[in-house]
């Protein structure tokens, strides 16, 4: 996450702006204006989130759970939504964090995110 | 239609929305808060009484004053929630036409429990007319003063002028961002739809209902 052209875009930016969007592997981060302290990080991918990435989820803070979503809630940190199906979640820091560390926790979870779709890709076609 | 009304509010009424260490409500891509309606309310009917103590001929722009707060209130509110994880999680795999993100969105605002919304009637792209029972501004506002002269739910009403401006002049469906620029440029199209309330239980009516038409041009 490039955080000096984000802090150059933030200076003007409005709610819900796009500041930034970087791919993770097949994870792409795309990076939101939200106030002058926090940001919105959407993370996407092209195919369903593994339900491996829930259970790595779940270490981190409280679950709540409904069929076609869930949510971890990491208080003092952030809150995670994620529809799994749709291969898509919002992360929502808390203003306690900075903006260097809110880039660095959604980066955190792109990575992990990105290293369960390449094994589930292993798993499904063997070499 | 395929939207299951039934399984959106108990999956919204599950998630447990209650506000966090900082007094917000994280969900929908929204920071949302839990207000007391009353407290709107006194806002909102203090707002139209002031500005008519002042001079009666005030009325009009009072009101043209609430409904516009209303306009951007759903322009965010319900674009933002259209364009939310919640929603692609729950509601997208119901929709089968765009009349659909109607009716999800008003399963959605059920589920908020700001008062009972059906849709009477919707005409695509031309007319939507939507019954509210138990809506929180007529019963707020009856709590209060005497029976109103006029309708009184200028926040439900303005919202559904929104709804039907963010899916037939916004386009909602393609996920524009919401933009300042796209606010004025839907809102303000000659075409544009806008709502009144032609029951309003503040007045007396049973209940409440909105009609929402294109204007003129």
């Amino acid at each position: 996450m490039n955080v000096e052209a984000s802090e150059d875009r933030r200076s003007f930016a409005s709610y819900g702006q796009v500041l930034d969007v970087v791919d993770v592997g097949r994870v792409r981060i795309t990076r939101r204006y939200g106030c002058i302290r926090r940001d919105q990080f959407e993370i996407v991918t092209k195919e369903p989130f593994p339900p491996a990435f829930r259970d790595w989820l779940t270490s981190r803070g409280e679950l709540r759970e409904r069929p076609a979503l869930y949510v971890i809630e990491v208080p003092g940190a952030f809150q995670l939504t994620v529809a799994p199906r749709a291969g898509r979640a919002i992360l929502m820091p808390r203003l306690a964090t900075d903006l260097t560390w809110q880039a660095k926790a959604a980066r955190e979870i792109a990575e992990t995110l990105d290293s369960m779709l390449d094994q589930g890709s292993c798993l499904a076609i063997p070499p | 239609m395929a939207i299951d009304e039934r399984v959106i509010v108990e999956t919204v009424a599950g998630m447990g929305l209650a506000g966090n260490e900082e007094g917000l409500i994280p969900a929908f891509g929204l920071y949302l808060t839990n207000h007391y309606a009353d407290f709107y309310n006194r806002i909102s009917f203090g707002v139209l009484r002031a500005l008519v103590r002042e001079n009666p001929e005030l009325t009009e722009d009072a009101i043209a004053l609430l409904t516009e707060a209303a306009h951007v209130c759903a322009f965010h509110t319900f674009g933002g929630i259209m364009a939310s994880v919640e929603w692609d999680g729950l509601v997208q795999p119901m929709i089968e036409s765009r009349e659909d993100w109607v009716h999800g969105m008003i399963a959605v605002v059920n589920a908020f429990g700001w008062g009972r919304f059906r849709v009477a009637e919707l005409l695509p792209g031309e007319r939507l007319v939507v019954e509210l029972r138990d809506s929180y501004e007529s019963s707020g506002y009856l709590e209060s003063y005497p029976r109103a002269d006029g309708p009184r739910c200028f926040l439900a009403n303005g919202g559904m002028a929104g709804l039907m401006n963010l899916l037939y002049q916004g386009d909602i469906t393609r996920r524009p961002a919401l933009t300042e620029e796209l606010y004025r440029e839907v809102f303000s199209h000659p075409r544009s739809f806008r709502s009144r309330e032609r029951l309003c239980a503040a007045k007396g009516d049973s209940h409440c209902e909105f009609v929402v038409e294109r204007m003129q041009g």
